[in-house]
């Protein structure tokens, strides 16, 4: 069996109720994502011990730390903006946890220095806070976080109060000491791209519970859950599985060339999701030949440029004699040269296909 | 662009309001006998009051705050049954008369006063420095809980989380994280609650009295003195105006200006 860092059943009473379950190895950097509300949050402050937890439990390194005190778990917490102690210079931040847990003055800043120095901001040890950029803020407070070396890193969007330019930098140092850290590290973010470039695993938490648990690769390629689908710009649609793919609230359907999940004991019933990404849509002027197995008409009501591509928001046309109306509405990319070849403009009417191996179908 | 003038139905009646503030405050100057104030505030009386003034009102200023800042902390954090009767409780003092405060005092630690015997058997008497400190602080101490527990209710308490998960127990979180944060409000209230002990009358006269040199305070002799010797008791007002001025101008600027916001 894989060794376990982090065994975590968490159920509690909040707000939004959590029913979470998680196993995480040694060194695992798990990315929480999940929409506004979620209880992605919730969840940190729960194993960090600031949340009762009325049934549950956790295990860090092979100890039940559930009914410990939160000082005594051995977490590290970094929140949005860094949480630091406005009146301690950014060397007393950092030292301020070794000396709470007994060491001498002088070994704590030593401690302290050594960490700054590690997350490359050493010259900035004597400043406070409000002296701080926003990159350098968070640097501080990790290394205040990982200064009293935590078996379990929580980060709650660590990167979500930052411009662009030091987002990519605080990233950057991210991925350098999540490389080398040993414990488990969960971060929260409600961005799918921090998400995908600092985690070996993504965890999508929705209303309390987790919705898919996977691979940034597998999260991708088959995302199980409109919110992450929208994330990632593709067409996520709810509805109730059929015999060949997903029947639409609106009396549309889609056709999938696989339609239950394999792994799936329960053959066709229930709730369902099909996601389709927007590169598989295809445009057309007239009524395409052959015989495609999801086509209908619609009108543009949006389109908007992306880089050498054009988004293109297709309503769906009431429905016509000849076949179920496709999804109410459905987001192509084309090229912008193919837009233009099919002289794409608001309001006119286009026929939409998708070939059914480009839609997938999950339960939910 | 020009704009608008403040209205005169503001603007008249805010200047009544200063002139009625200031008036009292020329009078004073205005009456002030210049030419004897040395002689009158070096004479004994008033030195010995004002030693007497400051040694009371930095005594209670220390027992409200050792009192009153766990007290704040308490009421903004621990949630228990009655906290809000508590928290009306603590603010009596402000309503109350000085006067029924005093005599409220002497009902409790009196000679005859619910812990009268215990106290007598300890050799405490109201009529001693101890119990004008004692009376000073009963009016003082709703200052300095309302200002420091109105600063720790407000502050995030996202900091003393985060001191927990770095290892920190309940004191030393309160010591080096929530304490420095209240400094601000901590310090008006301070000064707020010693002016207010320094100005104190009615609690002291009337459960400590007026005894000179243990009881009779700057406030309380200016009192007296007036019966005598009005010019005299004018010099003395000076003197506590002075000091009051001092005090506010001391800190305002630094202090006062966290307090209000």
């Amino acid at each position: 069996m894989d060794p376990v860092t982090l065994l975590a059943e968490v159920v509690t009473d909040t707000a939004v109720p959590l029913d979470v379950e998680l196993r995480c190895g040694p060194g695992e950097v798990v990315a929480v994502v999940g929409p506004n509300g979620a209880g992605k949050t919730t969840l940190l402050r729960t194993l960090a011990g600031l949340v009762p937890m009325p049934r549950g439990r956790v295990v860090i390194d092979g100890h039940d730390v559930t009914s410990r005190l939160p000082r005594q778990r051995r977490v590290g917490l970094v929140t949005q903006d860094g949480g630091l102690f406005p009146h301690l210079t950014a060397l007393a931040n950092v030292a301020f946890g070794p000396r709470s847990l007994g060491a001498g003055r002088r070994a704590a800043d030593a401690v302290a220095r050594e960490w700054l120095d590690r997350l490359g901001v050493g010259n900035l040890a004597a400043l406070r806070p409000d002296r701080l950029s926003g990159g350098q803020a968070q640097r501080v407070a990790l290394a205040r976080a990982l200064a009293v070396s935590p078996r379990l890193l929580l980060l709650d969007e660590p990167l979500a109060a930052l411009d662009v330019a030091t987002k990519t930098d605080v990233r950057r140092a991210l991925r350098t000491h999540l490389s080398a850290y040993d414990g488990v590290c969960l971060m929260v973010s409600h961005d799918p791209v921090d998400a995908v470039l600092l985690a070996s695993r993504i965890v999508v938490l929705e209303g309390g519970r987790v919705s898919q648990d996977a691979t940034p690769a597998e999260v991708t390629r088959a995302p199980r859950s409109a919110w992450v689908a929208r994330m990632l710009g593709w067409n996520a649609y709810r509805g109730r599985l059929t015999h060949d793919g997903l029947a639409l609230p609106n009396g549309g359907a889609l056709v999938a060339a696989d339609p239950v999940p394999a792994a799936d004991p329960v053959p066709a019933a229930g709730a369902g999701l099909a996601v389709v990404p927007p590169w598989a849509v295809a445009l057309h002027r007239r009524r395409p030949e052959g015989s495609p197995r999801n086509v209908w008409s619609g009108t543009v009501t949006e389109i908007t440029p992306l880089g050498a591509r054009l988004r293109v928001a297709v309503a769906a046309a009431a429905s016509g004699p000849a076949e179920p109306p496709g999804p109410a509405e459905v987001v192509a990319e084309v090229t912008t040269a193919g837009g233009a070849a099919l002289g794409l403009a608001d309001g006119i009417n286009v026929w939409v296909t998708v070939k059914a191996t480009e839609v997938t179908v999950t339960r939910l | 662009m020009r704009r608008n003038p403040a209205p005169l139905a503001l603007t008249v009646p805010a200047a009544v309001g200063v002139a009625f503030l200031a008036l009292p405050l020329i009078g004073l100057l205005v009456r002030t006998p210049w030419s004897r104030l040395a002689g009158d505030l070096t004479s004994g009386g008033s030195l010995t009051a004002l030693r007497l003034s400051l040694v009371c009102s930095l005594g209670a200023l220390g027992l409200t705050i050792v009192f009153g800042v766990p007290l704040a902390w308490v009421l903004a954090r621990v949630d228990f049954p009655g906290r809000s009767l508590l928290r009306a409780l603590v603010t009596l003092p402000l309503a109350l008369p000085p006067v029924v405060g005093g005599v409220a005092l002497l009902l409790a630690f009196g000679r005859r006063g619910l812990l009268g015997s215990l106290l007598h058997g300890l050799g405490f008497s109201p009529f001693s420095t101890l119990g004008a400190v004692l009376a000073e602080a009963f009016v003082a101490l709703p200052f300095l809980v309302l200002a420091v527990e109105g600063a720790i209710a407000g502050l995030d308490r996202r900091h003393e989380d985060l001191a927990s998960t770095l290892g920190a127990g309940p004191i030393t979180t309160f010591r080096r994280v929530t304490l420095p944060l209240v400094a601000p409000a901590l310090a008006s209230g301070a000064v707020l609650a010693w002016a207010r002990a320094l100005g104190e009358f009615g609690a002291t006269v009337t459960f400590a009295g007026s005894l000179p040199g243990r009881t009779q305070t700057l406030p309380l002799d200016v009192y007296l003195t007036l019966q005598n010797d009005p010019e005299a008791a004018i010099a003395e007002s000076l003197l506590l105006l002075v000091l009051s001025v001092t005090l506010l101008v001391a800190f305002r600027s630094r202090w006062l200006g966290a307090w209000t916001r």
